[in-house]
């Protein structure tokens, strides 16, 4: 005979941490052409692997920001379950310098609208990919990148793609950047989005360990 | 004055989370009792970090070790709630030094070791507790008020907290005493904070925890508790919030007649 069956009418809060995930992408003209339709398909596989894992769909948020001549967020933060992918399309030159503040900038926004409003959440990541080199001045950029990696504000990625300057890309991020093989969009937005599966389910002390990356082209 | 024939009656149940159970690791929470007087319980909880090697043994010697020591240095400074912080800090340096001696004994980093550690002593007229990490205790009094005794930690991520074995654990350490008449109280692991505590206030939601205050108000028959906690805490409901290694020890104070069994390692699934 249970006790009263008490347990039964418990009831419980849904109060998921958040897990940010800002898309930084480079849509300038040299995109054009299959990478900017590889980066799209990729889009829809980071979409469709996330949803399929319950815990994740609820607790990564996405947003997406693309620059060429002029940087666009194209889509503000979502949950993952509810994340749509655009159909991104390339024209113009690279304003990296001015994309990466304005990913910063968001991550800010956000972070204190979770503070804002008790919800707990992850550090955010900035995943960019670019297949070239800044048209712009990144000093501001990549101090500003350097402060909030110190900080622990937000954890940077960046993954060049085929002609990007990979030299450019060292001087302005902390951690090394990632050169993709060939258009392998699809395996990198897997990785992804398992790695952000393992940040939104990570436990304290945890290091979120980093998938060895399938699609990194072998030099 | 301690009233004859009130006791406190205790249930306590540890779970594998559904992450824990993908990656093959252990649960690495552990919980124990012990009740030094008939008006006093001891409860260690102790939540290993799922990078240590060798967590839940680390949370075991941690746990263990500062109940055990919280008990004897009770039964010579007597149970005045004015001993109680001093003894319970002193517990957790003791839980420290174990963990530390158990690295060296093995030849590896404490860090591989490393817990999380929540200290509680209760008595019917105060509750003190000693903590270091995350991880939560409720309390509802002879009024019926909920109240969160434990305080938010300053880290600004949810998977970032810190360990006994941290270098600075000590200092961060926080112990508070709460005086008052206190009908049953819960310790709970980080995994069920969200689903029970409203953020960032901490306030305890009243549907969560007047059930299970209610069952805890109820208990009769040590066994029968423990596997209803249990079948609770595996439930689906209970899954579809959290993958995480959740416990939870319920304690409650009742006038019945007295439960002989020291409870040290609940059931794990």
């Amino acid at each position: 005979m249970s006790n009263n069956g008490n347990l039964e009418a418990v009831e419980f809060l849904d109060q998921q941490p958040r897990c940010a995930c800002v898309l930084l992408l480079d849509t300038s003209g040299s995109m054009s052409g299959s990478p900017i339709s590889a980066l799209n398909a990729g889009l829809e596989t980071f979409r469709n692997e996330l949803s399929k894992d319950d815990l994740a769909k609820k607790r990564v948020e996405v947003a997406v920001i693309e620059f060429n001549s002029r940087v666009n967020v194209v889509q503000d933060f979502v949950q993952a379950e509810d994340f749509r992918p655009p159909t991104l399309s390339a024209t113009g030159s690279t304003a990296m310098g001015a994309g990466i503040e304005k990913a910063i900038e968001l991550l800010q926004e956000r972070k204190q609208r979770y503070r804002d409003n008790g919800i707990t959440y992850y550090r955010p990541w900035i995943f960019m990919i670019t297949d070239g080199a800044p048209t712009d001045s990144v000093d501001q950029a990549t101090a500003k990148l350097h402060e909030g990696e110190n900080k622990k504000s937000f954890a940077f990625f960046a993954v060049g793609v085929q002609g990007a300057d990979s030299n450019a890309l060292k001087r302005i991020s902390v951690r090394e950047p990632k050169m993709l093989a060939g258009l392998n969009f699809g395996e990198l937005f897997v990785w992804l989005s398992t790695s952000m599966q393992k940040v939104s389910q990570s436990k304290p002390g945890e290091q979120v360990p980093m998938e060895k990356p399938g699609w990194e082209m072998v030099s | 004055m301690i009233i004859s024939g009130q006791v406190w009656r205790c249930a306590a149940a540890s779970l594998q989370g559904s992450s824990h159970k993908k990656t093959a690791k252990p649960c690495q929470d552990f919980s124990c009792i012990r009740r030094p007087s008939d008006a006093v319980v001891v409860i260690a909880v102790a939540d290993g970090a799922g990078s240590a090697a060798f967590a839940e043994d680390g949370a075991a010697i941690a746990a263990r070790t500062a109940a055990r020591t919280l008990c004897s240095l009770l039964k010579e400074a007597g149970f005045a709630n004015e001993a109680a912080p001093g003894a319970l800090r002193s517990a957790v340096e003791a839980a420290r030094r174990s963990v530390e001696t158990e690295a060296s004994s093995r030849k590896i980093k404490s860090r591989e070791l490393a817990s999380t550690l929540l200290l509680i002593l209760a008595s019917p007229k105060f509750v003190a507790l000693a903590q270091i990490g995350d991880g939560a205790v409720v309390l509802r009094d002879r009024t019926g008020r909920l109240i969160c005794l434990t305080e938010a930690e300053p880290s600004e991520y949810i998977n970032e907290t810190s360990f006994l074995v941290s270098p600075d654990a000590l200092n961060q350490m926080q112990v508070s005493l709460w005086e008052g008449e206190v009908a049953q109280l819960a310790v709970l692991s980080d995994g069920l904070q969200l689903l029970c505590l409203k953020m960032p206030e901490r306030t305890p939601h009243e549907r969560f925890f007047i059930p299970v205050f209610d069952f805890a108000e109820h208990m009769a028959d040590e066994k029968r508790d423990r596997d209803e906690l249990l079948n609770f805490l595996n439930s689906g409901r209970v899954k579809e919030h959290t993958d995480d290694d959740i416990t939870l020890v319920l304690a409650a104070f009742n006038e019945n007649r007295r439960c002989k069994s020291d409870l040290d390692q609940p059931d794990r699934v």
